[in-house]
């Protein structure tokens, strides 16, 4: 069987097909035949992407703050949570109107956006279509559904649009179907570290889900696969072969469990010719729950991936537990503050380690969340759930140093705020979905295919904004 | 009700057959008068009466003629209040039975033998009017019980135990290849059985026997059956007239009915003809209860041990093959909790250090992975009792979510679990109040403490993070439901939502002012490390441990917002206080339309399979809305519909089992299942490997390995994975799909926790052992009947082997080393069970 074919055995394996499956045939939905064909053959147009979802709804009234006559407003809103001014970290943004400065301990940040690499998507959120603070206080805007849901924004910022063609796949997934001719691995363009989500989820690609700690015991799967206990368990796939006739439970559990034991094999062959100064995979995951290390096996992944000739990468990942209902200023991981220092230790690291790899002008890396939070802390010393959010976008490509999009007037019950309770939930000025097509576009997804990928991005004046 | 075959049968007592569809008429005769009536002064002969239905009994009058020769007469009667009025009794004659002689059916005549009139006037006394025919005298008979039937207690005498299956064969039977004789059989208690033969000897005379047999396994032994003789009928019956005989002995084998047999052995000694009856069944039976339940075989017990237990054991099987699936299932119902001990975790382990990371001492040792709480839960669900129980507290510990993961402590989840266990089948109203006012649920979604805007806290805003949850997660969801849990969908083709985001602020409200017992503000809840050696340091007395014990209470200082709540279209009346409020919340949550579907949608996931049709959503539902009693709710009901549903069972014959029906099974029901399969008593997991300074070594022997899906710790209140995850590419929902990534299939290989010391400890390790070292054949044998359900054949059962031969190399050779082999062995057995259990016939819960 040539190399191609076994690949699409797999994938057929992933994606369920059983009528080609059992008639031996290679049919493949034809946009994928298109995008994977030849794909490791030439080198040289490479580009990645790294999702780093902050799960849990991110703070970002606490991310990034305004040193100007604003910072009044956040202060009276904000109340006992209020960074102090002289704790921010002023950053120098060329074009905009305001003075912003980040939350303390996301320093390591300032550098890299100072430099130019980084661009902040002010306030935005999952929309339908263009609406303002009014039109959605007085019940004229059609809203998304289930607003302050976690799942149901998670879905619907990863591009799961109930009731459309969107349904139940993500942005990614599809955007990577979509792509052009010969630029696809089946393996290594489209992954999640540790576990599926929605985002990486085609209409008929589920992501590689990779993970590459070094620790090697007796009970680890890579060890038994790579003959640890000298037991040739290659038989195992006789256990998880799918067979003609078998309902799509069966395909479903077999082919997981499959790709699995298939995967392992063959991302830890790809990851082992990765040299040990890339990325080095030295990291204490338990310092911050495994996001520096986590980062770290993107760029080996990215580092191999081009090595063999894929030509697009992309790996998502979600990290941290953002929902910050109580106790949000202290120290560790249950904290926002300390959440924050572990990405932006995480996310400076990623930086360096890129540009070790040489991979530093080829990567970009999209920081988002389902939502942002209140200004008004409530009663626990936390914040509930909002709307509007920060996202940010990293990387050498970037058009960076910049603010995009309005800041939010940081007044509760202000002409921002989505609810007549006063609680400062912003309603967006931008939809995510304009963030996820640039990048995609930068990425190499056509905008003829944007209808295919994006559910509502018609509905804007412009599908993208000026990022890169 | 009569069974269709006893109408078909009506053969037998065709005469009577019109009086059978009598019309209805009083209650005060039931089923309890069914039995076996005599009259002390005329001991020797008598009656078994059986109650058809409200309006009929069938009685046969084992007595003799004039002459002192046997005989027999039946008739069908009607109730009548406390009187039962038989019409018409016949006696039959004419087949001849015997070891030289030919039974034949149609030989049979019926003589009519006068009527009858019962009138009772109790439970335990009646007289019986006899007015005779073909040379039977008038006679009146004093009549006392004898025996009463097992199951059928008289009028308001309540049953006091659960009865095994067999307590259905009570009745009439027969083989209608000989029709014309039969059996009464009353069972009278868990192990006695009372028979009466009624049929003919070689000359086609009347003959019957009777004798008190005893039930073995699935047959109705009588060793001593008896006939007689002597007595003659009429007023001047003389009960010392009446000789009994030795006959010999029958063997019933009516119970599971298919291939129902009676099997006899006349005479002692040299003496003796023996026979067989084969294509017995049941003619009538006591009440309409069936008296053939299904057949429980081994795949269909094995299964239900699947659905709705944390898989069979041996003796589980045998017990649901006993009872039957509804027998099982009610004993189960009235099984009192197990609950999981905790005073000894008062200051135990999931502490978090300044990393975030748990932090754990137990007796000097690292816990980080142990997770005692987790343990015991575990271990209830492989040993437990109460299995359907605690399926259902696992059940609703995925639904009503707290977390190890979000610092809820050991005793704070020991003390969850355990007030799950108390609910899990009562009334879900009892257990929203429980959970919403529980330790670990006011921390775990910070409704402990909240606080609503009052003079003394102007800036206080309540907390909407349980309540959300609460509406979202808990009760109702976020869509419109209609009762078969489809969406409702607007003019537009959109879900409509079920509730606002200014119902989950009311809602906040009138939940807000509760607090923990004790430390009711901590600055920084999460860093427990100085607590926890404080608490030793005073024997565990220590008061922020403490609140993980007891419900919340009202904080009071205005801490409850008092003024009118407007919730999900309900109004809450302003200052009815704290306690009415809750109530309230309760009312309106119990009235939605949504809470039967959702909840019922939920639980059929759990148990039986990911995609459920409609109808059967809706079938559930219906029960939940409503359990007969017009009560909401009633989780024991719900349970029993969601496992007696048709479309559930479909699947106990193999062939008939639905496309796509099932669920992948979590990594806690493949743990356990292993476990149960080789009869552990617990989790074989106990750390005797570990120390602190061989942390991989630890971590590796002491972690339940179950990677996002350990009991109580979530890695969030959505739970291990969403309830509608669709499988990507396929219009299929599969929860459990999510499991099956890099950690998930390797915890699937890593199979079987423990060592050998462990597997020795708490379960059947010698049969394991033994299977292995006798060879490949015995090992699938034992694979087939412990974990395939005794699945004839498997795909991969050559790789089965294969490997069994291999491992009974490996245990042959490690006997010669002298290394210590006892923790290598477990980690061969956790691999053969991994790989050779990986295929979908495990996988699948079907």
């Amino acid at each position: 069987m040539t190399e191609l074919n076994r690949k699409r055995r797999q994938l057929l394996r992933s994606i369920g097909l059983s009528g080609v499956m059992a008639a031996g045939s290679v049919a493949l939905p034809w946009p994928l035949q298109m995008a994977m064909a030849n794909a490791r053959a030439t080198a040289r147009d490479y580009k990645a992407v790294i999702c780093v979802f902050l799960n849990g709804g991110n703070d970002g009234n606490d991310t990034l703050v305004p040193m100007d006559g604003a910072y009044q407003d956040y202060s009276r809103g904000h109340g006992a949570l209020t960074l102090p001014m002289d704790d921010l970290v002023r950053l120098s943004l060329s074009q905009s109107d305001h003075r912003l400065g980040l939350h303390p301990a996301l320093k390591p940040l300032q550098s890299i956006s100072d430099r130019g690499d980084i661009a902040w998507v002010a306030n935005a959120g999952p929309l339908l279509e263009p609406v303002t603070a009014e039109q959605v206080r007085n019940g004229t805007a059609r809203v998304p559904s289930f607003l302050g849901s976690h799942p149901d924004q998670q879905r619907l910022v990863s591009g799961g649009v109930p009731g459309t063609f969107a349904a139940n796949s993500g942005w990614g997934g599809r955007a990577l179907e979509h792509m052009p001719a010969g630029m696809l691995d089946e393996l290594l363009s489209n992954l999640a570290l540790n576990e599926d989500n929605w985002l990486m989820r085609g209409k008929f690609w589920a992501p590689t889900v990779a993970e590459d700690r070094e620790y090697f015991n007796s009970l680890d799967l890579r060890y038994i696969l790579a003959g640890g206990d000298s037991r040739d368990l290659s038989a195992y796939l006789e256990a998880v072969r799918l067979r003609p006739g078998m309902d799509d439970l069966s395909r479903a559990y077999l082919g997981s469990v499959g790709n699995v034991l298939d995967e392992v094999l063959e991302l830890r062959r790809v990851l082992d010719t990765v040299p040990s100064h890339v990325a080095p995979n030295t990291v204490d995951p338990g310092v911050d729950h495994g996001l520096m290390e986590r980062l770290r096996t993107a760029v080996r992944v990215f580092w191999a991936g081009r090595e063999m000739g894929v030509k697009r990468q992309m790996i998502f990942l979600d990290w941290g537990g953002f929902d910050t209902h109580a106790n949000q200023r202290g120290p560790t991981l249950q904290h926002h503050d300390g959440l924050l220092e572990a990405l932006g230790a995480g996310l400076s690291d990623l930086d360096q380690q890129l540009k070790a790899g040489g991979l530093h002008d080829e990567v970009v890396t999209l920081v988002m969340s389902e939502f942002g939070r209140p200004l008004r802390p409530n009663s626990g010393g936390g914040t509930d759930h909002g709307w509007g959010n920060h996202f940010w976008v990293m990387g050498g490509p970037v058009n960076g140093n910049r603010l995009v999009g309005q800041m939010p007037t940081l007044v509760p019950g202000g002409p921002d705020d989505m609810g007549d309770d006063a609680l400062g939930r912003w309603v967006p000025t931008t939809n995510s979905d304009q963030i996820a097509a640039s990048v995609m576009e930068w990425f190499g997804l056509p905008r003829s295919e944007f209808g295919k990928v994006f559910a509502n991005l018609d509905n804007f004046p412009s599908p993208t904004l000026d990022l890169f | 009700m009569i069974n269709r075959r006893v109408v078909s049968s009506l053969r037998l007592l065709s005469a009577l057959a019109a009086l059978w569809l009598g019309v209805s008429s009083s209650h005060a005769i039931d089923a309890g008068y069914s039995g076996s009536w005599y009259d002390p002064a005329k001991d020797g002969q008598g009656f078994t009466l059986q109650v058809l239905n409200e309006s009929s009994m069938l009685a046969t009058w084992f007595t003799f003629d004039t002459e002192g020769n046997q005989a027999w007469m039946q008739g069908v009667g009607q109730i009548e209040g406390s009187r039962v009025v038989f019409d018409e009794l016949l006696r039959f004659t004419g087949p001849t039975f015997g070891a030289s002689v030919a039974y034949r059916p149609s030989d049979r005549k019926a003589i009519a033998a006068g009527q009858l009139e019962i009138e009772f006037d109790s439970c335990d006394a009646g007289t019986a009017i006899y007015t005779g025919a073909n040379g039977f005298p008038d006679d009146t008979l004093n009549l006392s019980r004898l025996s009463s039937v097992y199951g059928f207690p008289c009028q308001g005498r309540a049953p006091r135990e659960r009865f095994p299956m067999h307590h259905g064969l009570s009745g009439a039977w027969y083989a209608p290849e000989m029709d014309g004789q039969g059996w009464m059989v009353e069972v009278l208690d868990q192990n006695q059985v009372l028979v009466y033969w009624f049929t003919f000897d070689e000359q086609g005379d009347q003959r019957w026997m009777l004798g008190l047999g005893r039930m073995r396994n699935e047959r109705i032994e009588v060793s001593d059956l008896q006939w007689a003789e002597g007595g003659r009928f009429g007023p001047e019956f003389d009960p010392d007239e009446v000789v009994r005989t030795a006959w010999g002995r029958l063997d019933l084998r009516l119970w599971p009915c298919r291939g129902a047999s009676a099997d006899y052995r006349q005479g002692t000694g040299a003496v003796v003809r023996s026979g067989k009856i084969a294509g017995v069944e049941p003619l009538v039976s006591i009440s309409g209860k069936q008296s053939c339940p299904p057949y429980v075989d081994k795949w269909t017990a094995a299964r239900l041990l699947d659905q709705a237990a944390f898989g069979p054991t041996p003796a589980a099987e045998e017990r649901a093959y006993r009872l039957g699936l509804e027998g099982w299932i009610d004993e189960q119902l009235a099984m009192r909790p197990t609950l999981i001990e905790w005073e000894d975790l008062k200051c135990e382990g999931n502490f978090f250090d300044h990393n975030g990371m748990h932090y754990g001492i137990e007796d000097g040792v690292d816990t980080h992975f142990h997770g005692a709480a987790a343990l015991r839960i575990l271990d209830s669900f492989v040993g437990g009792a109460d299995q359907l129980r605690l399926r259902m507290s696992w059940a609703l510990s995925q639904l009503l979510v707290i977390s190890a993961e979000g610092g809820i402590q050991e005793v704070g989840q020991a003390v969850y679990f355990n007030l799950l266990q108390d609910h899990a089948l009562g009334n879900f109203r009892d257990l929203l109040r429980a959970v919403t006012l529980s330790p670990a649920m006011g921390l775990y979604l910070d409704n402990a403490g909240s606080r609503a805007a009052s003079e003394r806290c102007p800036n206080c805003i309540p907390n909407e993070n349980y309540a959300r949850e609460l509406l979202m997660l808990f009760t109702i969801g976020v869509n419109q439901l209609n009762m078969d849990g489809s969406v409702r969908l607007d003019k537009g083709g959109t879900p409509k939502e079920s509730f606002t985001q200014d119902d989950v602020m009311e809602l906040a409200r009138a939940i807000s002012g509760w607090n923990l017992v004790d430390r009711i503000e901590t600055a920084d809840r999460f860093d427990f490390y100085d607590e926890e050696q404080a608490c030793r340091a005073k024997g565990g007395g220590n008061g922020f441990i403490a609140a993980n014990e007891y419900p919340m209470r009202p904080i009071g200082f205005m801490a409850h917002d008092a003024g009118q709540k407007q919730l999900l279209g309900q109004t809450i009346p302003a200052g009815q206080g704290i306690h009415a409020d809750l109530e309230s919340v309760l009312d309106i949550l119990m009235a939605h339309p949504n809470m039967a579907p959702f909840i019922s949608q939920r639980l059929i996931r759990q148990f039986t399979t990911s995609n459920p049709t409609p109808a059967y959503i809706q079938r559930v539902a219906r029960v939940f809305a409503d359990n007969g009693d017009g009560i909401a709710g009633d989780l024991s009901a719900v349970i029993k519909a969601i496992l007696l549903d048709p479309e559930a069972r479909l699947g106990d014959q193999p062939g008939q089992l639905p496309r796509n029906f099932g669920r992948i099974r979590d990594l806690v029901h493949q743990k356990t299942a292993i476990a149960r399969g080789l009869e552990c008593t617990a989790m074989p997991i106990r750390n005797y490997w570990g120390t602190p300074m061989d942390n991989e070594f630890y971590r590796m022997r002491g972690a339940p390995h179950m990677p996002r899906n350990r009991p109580l710790s979530s890695p969030e209140v959505f739970n291990f994975y969403p309830p509608d995850n669709t499988v990507p590419g396929m219009d299929i929902i599969s929860p459990e799909h999510l499991l099956l990534n890099y950690s998930g299939v390797q915890a699937r290989v890593w199979a079987l926790p423990g060592d050998r010391r462990e597997l020795k400890e708490f379960c059947n390790y010698d049969v394991l052992r033994s299977a292995i070292m006798t060879g490949p054949d015995a090992v699938i044998d034992l694979m087939k009947g412990r974990y395939l359900r005794g699945r004839e054949s498997f795909p991969h059962e050559a790789f089965m082997r294969d490997y069994a031969d291999w491992l009974r190399g490996w245990l042959i050779n490690s006997e010669n080393s002298t290394e210590d082999t006892g923790r290598y062995e477990g980690y061969q057995l956790a691999m053969f069970f991994g790989y050779t259990l990986l295929g979908e016939e495990f996988g699948i819960l079907r």
